[in-house]
């Protein structure tokens, strides 16, 4: 059986009726890779998918043009467009390492002293700046986890060309990917194993991959990323082998599901002006 | 896929992998910056309430310049004091990342009541809407009445208020407390995985030995060292 990243996630939600996907969900594969950082009009264009999205009771139709997200996108395209201004690209950006000839934000790339450490602190600040702080999960938050896909390949072992494929993708085109980690707050006191009705697991190995049934929380900014990298992380220790796994998802797959909390940017908008509401306006 | 089946790797995926450490490194960096818009707002809204000289209030934008310096200080440390990591590469200092956290946790909730207790009714005194503005009738009285003081008209007044209120009073604002404070984990975890570290790396051990020192000094007849002098003739 190959497992080469066909994972498919059937469902965020807590839904109990698996819906077999069989097409191929490796959408990457199919289109030529880039070898260098998206721009911002490029990101904005990227999010035109097939992304299902709830929120208010309806299927968001595009995700950039929306007022509950639209000025928020373009907030986070600002960053993308930061990498390729010439006044800003030498404190965001490096060389890549993977042999591109390109360049990269500093952090999607594994540091080997302090005067790099430094340089990609610098990086993360400045990038910051652009949402005056209040972007809690921008790209480079998870490229604190895509780095060492290239720092220690072997961990993955026998994935590890998997990992050494993502870090050079990661970099190459600063890849905007978030993370599904937690468990629902639901029957805190039983072990994961017992709450197979509501937490991610694996529910069938087939020639094609993973069918994997369940619900994440606080997957936070998910509905603006390319990918969303799921895993399991709480106090709770992994007991059961269909509760061992890492992978990363597509954020227009098949079976993928974002259902929203209100969105401070379209209250905005209906109760206020920018004036009033200068940051949840466009930073939600 | 990166991994499946491997119960152990899936449990040490983020001790093991060098991802804490440098989640740490890029949301204590995050934070500073955020810290640094927040003062930034907080020293205008003291001059546009005339409460600057204030030394009560003065005292209390100290200590919130303090929390600002304090996550600037661990980001540093972080990138100054790396460990190695696999191969040639380096990981930010765990510990000083550990500390960013748990001060977080107490940070956030601490200059949002900061800010309240400064800035008080001024964030309450708030005209609706940019509209209210536009309304010639009562743009006078808003003029006059919501003035500010050391030089800020009643928009530039108004604007930043909003702007403030946005930042630490709004729902929105209320959600980013709620999300800074479980950002890395819920409030125990965040301080037991301190505990957790120590133990394990064999810091525990060596503040204990530290402390056993300063006991192996003495007993219940005195010193036990030779250059102290026993009260025996008092």
């Amino acid at each position: 059986m190959s497992l080469r990243d066909r994972t498919t996630t059937e469902s965020t939600s807590a839904s109990t009726t698996p819906v077999r996907v069989e097409e191929t969900l490796v959408s990457e594969l199919a289109t030529p890779a880039r070898t260098r950082p998206f721009t911002g009009q490029e990101y904005i264009e990227s999010l035109r998918d097939g992304r299902e999205i709830w929120i208010h009771g309806e299927r968001v139709k595009d995700v950039t043009t929306h007022p509950a997200f639209r000025n928020t996108v373009r907030m986070l395209a600002r960053l993308y467009d930061a990498l390729h201004d010439e006044k800003r690209n030498s404190i965001l950006c490096t060389e890549t390492d993977t042999g591109s000839g390109g360049y990269t934000h500093k952090f999607y790339r594994a540091p080997r002293n302090v005067e790099e450490l430094i340089g990609t602190r610098d990086a993360i600040a400045e990038w910051a700046r652009v949402t005056y702080g209040w972007m809690g999960r921008s790209p480079d938050y998870k490229a604190a986890f895509l780095a060492t896909l290239g720092a220690d390949p072997d961990f993955y072992e026998p994935f590890q060309e998997n990992a050494r494929r993502w870090y050079k993708k990661a970099q190459e085109e600063v890849t905007f990917v978030n993370h599904a980690v937690v468990n629902p707050p639901v029957d805190r006191n039983k072990e994961l194993g017992e709450v197979r009705d509501v937490y991610m697991h694996v529910e069938k190995e087939t020639d094609g991959g993973l069918i994997v049934s369940g619900a994440k929380v606080v997957a936070t900014t998910c509905t603006l990323t390319h990918y969303s990298l799921v895993a399991n992380n709480g106090a709770l220790p992994v007991k059961d082998k269909d509760f061992a796994l890492v992978c990363i998802v597509p954020t227009d797959s098949p079976g993928f599901k974002l259902f929203c909390r209100p969105s401070y940017e379209m209250a905005a908008d209906a109760i206020g002006s920018p004036f009033d509401y200068p940051l949840s306006s466009r930073l939600d | 896929m990166f991994l499946y089946g491997d119960i152990d790797k899936a449990n040490k995926l983020f001790p093991r992998t060098g991802f804490l450490p440098r989640f740490m490194f890029q949301g204590c960096t995050r934070l500073a910056v955020k810290f640094d818009f927040i003062a930034g707002l907080l020293l205008k809204g003291i001059e546009a309430t005339g409460a600057k000289d204030f030394r009560g209030v003065q005292a209390q934008v100290g200590e919130v310049l303090a929390w600002r310096n304090l996550f600037w200080g661990l980001s540093d440390a972080m990138a100054r004091t790396p460990s190695p990591w696999a191969s040639q590469y380096v990981l930010p200092n765990l510990d000083y990342g550990m500390a960013y956290r748990v001060a977080s946790n107490i940070a956030y909730p601490r200059i949002r009541e900061i800010v309240q207790n400064v800035m008080a009714s001024a964030l309450i005194y708030l005209p609706s809407h940019a509209k209210d503005f536009k309304v010639p009738e009562i743009r006078k009285y808003l003029d006059q009445f919501v003035r500010g003081s050391n030089g800020y008209s009643a928009v530039e007044r108004v604007k930043l208020m909003k702007l403030l209120w946005d930042a630490m009073g709004t729902e929105f604002a209320g959600r980013h407390e709620l999300y800074e404070r479980n950002y890395f984990g819920n409030h125990e975890n965040i301080r037991i995985e301190c505990l957790m570290v120590a133990d394990k790396i064999g810091h525990s051990a060596k503040y204990k030995g530290f402390a056993e020192q300063c006991m192996a000094e003495y007993d219940l007849d005195g010193w036990t060292v030779p250059d102290l002098i026993n009260p025996d003739e008092l």
